[in-house]
């Protein structure tokens, strides 16, 4: 029990001078006037008491403030998590990162060249239309002015229609304009595993994808030396938008479902294939035809129809064996067009040594 | 009593001879004072009770009474201006009748309604009252150091935040306290010059003067209150001092 002097008295307060010589503030009583000596709460049962009072109160906030935070980091952490990816393969390349809302979180230089002259702070919170039109300006303006083909390429979950909805819509509106758009995407997300593993983008790998399930000649290494409309043309122009059974409509135990990386390996096998089959030399459209003209104009090409996708096991069946010696095959022009009546949709030309004089 | 004195507080100058001369019994007087201070008082209740009229309320009621009883208590012996000594009073009970209506408007049963107020010598001996030991007089010793305070430019609300918590800062401070208000010459030019001696007490108490100076409203404080007759806070203070070895 605590005893004081009331000094002075408020309406809501008084100041006594308690019997330990301190100054002390406390609740204003009745009937109390300056003068009194009075009997106040010691410290500790009033720090007690508002404690029953306040401690669940302080609880009670503390819980609303951990909810309310864990909101809003949970929020911070959705709005930041990668949900699509989308690449614009011009050459130079880049690849942005989309949140959910479909705006620019992250940007990625594919090349030295785009690595010049991107600036990230330049795209991120664009929205991904906006980054695309600013990357391709910002091209114009350093000197790519003779661009024509440009291959934007997206993987994302399946369940997405919005993008899906955009990526269509970007294309047809592109009709007008000077540029080529090609659009292709996927809902394999392993398909921007294997293209980071390859140092591609995400179109890209999609292409060389394509290129394995049809036999094409590309690797992950030569199909970066290979200039981007002819790729297009070749490869994606002729088939769907959706890319996805690329990677995951083959049946279990396919190496192309079961690793993404392997899409290579159908172009390595071509070896394997009968030598003696007749080919059939078209025109070379390989892009090292300008370099070493001679070269693709004598070596015969090959078709390959596109419904051999369906059917990789074929392909697959001596990978080791292929891969070990590429560039022997590559010298030897082969046909592998087990099933040449199987395609009739489409069909493209592929030089039979992309690699050129690697 | 300077003029100075005189303005401090509300203080306004006033006949002293007026309130003496009404005290021994001149009823003419003592409403001649109250009269001329009607104006007075009304801006005192507008100032404690946010009312724009205070004709024909309680509130000036209680306050004519308060001055009237400032009338009756006044002492120039404690150099306190009239018009301060009954500005302080007139606040007090105008604050205790403001607290007493909300205490009975929150505890009174409807029974109770037509009591009216509690006599304050009831409300003393209520044990719920809290209250230890009441001085009826020690009402002007407290208005006293208030009034002391103010010469210094303190209050009792701004010392509150700046009163020392530790025990050895306390302790530092009674000592000064006590060596200001055991020299009576000492005491008396701190009063009239309204400054405290900083240099002499650390000179006594071989002390730096900064460390005086950082407490000097404490140490004022203090030294008034052992002036003062108050004798209940001087008890505590001797108090202090015993288990301190002082």
């Amino acid at each position: 029990m605590n005893r004081g002097v009331v000094l002075s008295v408020d309406n809501a307060s008084m100041v006594v001078f308690t019997s330990g010589c301190r100054l002390e503030r406390v609740p204003s009583r009745a009937g109390v006037a300056p003068g009194q000596e009075i009997i106040i709460e010691s410290t500790k049962t009033s720090q007690k008491s508002r404690g029953t009072v306040f401690r669940p109160l302080m609880a009670f906030a503390a819980a609303i403030f951990a909810i309310v935070a864990g909101v809003i980091i949970s929020q911070s952490i959705l709005s930041s998590r990668t949900y699509a990816v989308i690449s614009v393969d011009v050459n130079p390349s880049i690849q942005f990162s989309l949140n959910e809302d479909l705006i620019v979180t992250d940007i990625q230089a594919l090349n030295a060249d785009a690595a010049k002259l991107m600036v990230k702070e330049q795209y991120k919170g664009l929205a991904w239309q906006d980054a695309v039109d600013r990357w391709l300006i910002c091209l114009e303006e350093n000197g790519y002015e003779d661009i024509s083909d440009v291959l934007i390429s997206a993987v994302m979950p399946a369940k997405d229609e919005a993008l899906k909805t955009q990526l269509t819509l970007l294309e047809e509106g592109a009709e007008d304009s000077k540029y080529r758009m090609h659009v292709i995407y996927s809902n394999d997300g392993g398909v921007s595993e294997t293209a980071r593993k390859n140092g591609l983008s995400v179109g890209m790998q999609m292409l060389l994808n394509q290129s394995a399930a049809q036999q094409g000649p590309w690797t992950a290494e030569n199909i970066k030396a290979v200039p981007l409309g002819e790729i297009i043309r070749i490869l994606a122009q002729s088939g769907e938008m959706d890319q996805t059974r690329i990677t995951v409509s083959h049946p279990a135990g396919s190496h192309t479902s079961a690793d993404p990386t392997q899409p290579s390996t159908p172009a390595d096998t071509r070896p394997t294939a009968d030598p003696t089959k007749p080919t059939k030399p078209t025109a070379p459209s390989n892009s090292h035809q300008s370099t070493e003209p001679t070269e693709t104009s004598t070596e015969p090409t090959e078709t390959f129809p596109t419904e051999t996708s369906a059917e990789p096991t074929e392909t697959s069946a001596e990978p080791t064996e292929t891969s070990a010696e590429p560039t022997e095959t590559s010298a030897e022009p082969t046909d592998t067009s087990a099933e040449p009546t199987t395609s009739p949709s489409t069909s493209f030309s592929i030089p039979s040594n992309p690699h050129g004089g690697k | 009593m300077s003029r100075k004195d005189d303005d401090v507080l509300n203080g306004q100058p006033i006949s002293e001879d007026a309130i003496l001369l009404a005290q021994s019994g001149d009823a003419r007087v003592r409403e001649d004072v109250i009269a001329e201070s009607v104006p007075w008082i009304k801006k005192l209740v507008r100032k404690h009770s946010f009312m724009i009229s205070v004709d024909n309320t309680d509130e000036f009621s209680i306050a004519l009474d308060a001055f009237n009883t400032a009338i009756d208590r006044f002492s120039t012996e404690k150099q306190i201006p009239f018009r301060t000594y009954a500005a302080i009073i007139i606040r007090n009970r105008l604050i205790d009748w403001n607290r007493q209506r909300t205490s009975v408007r929150r505890e009174q049963s409807f029974s109770d309604m037509d009591r009216g107020p509690i006599p304050y010598e009831e409300r003393l001996e209520d044990t719920r009252s809290g209250i230890a030991y009441a001085d009826i007089e020690s009402e002007d010793s407290m208005i006293e150091v208030e009034y002391k305070l103010s010469l210094f430019g303190l209050t009792l609300d701004g010392l509150v935040e700046h009163f020392p918590k530790q025990r050895q800062t306390l302790i530092f401070c009674v000592k000064a306290a006590r060596i200001l208000s055991d020299d009576s010459e000492l005491f008396e030019k701190t009063m009239e010059n309204r400054r405290l001696p900083v240099s002499e007490i650390a000179r006594r108490m071989d002390e730096t003067a900064k460390r005086i100076d950082k407490h000097r409203s404490c140490i004022l404080l203090l030294a008034i209150l052992l002036q003062s007759d108050l004798f209940l806070i001087r008890s505590y203070v001797a108090i202090l001092e015993k288990e301190a070895n002082l």
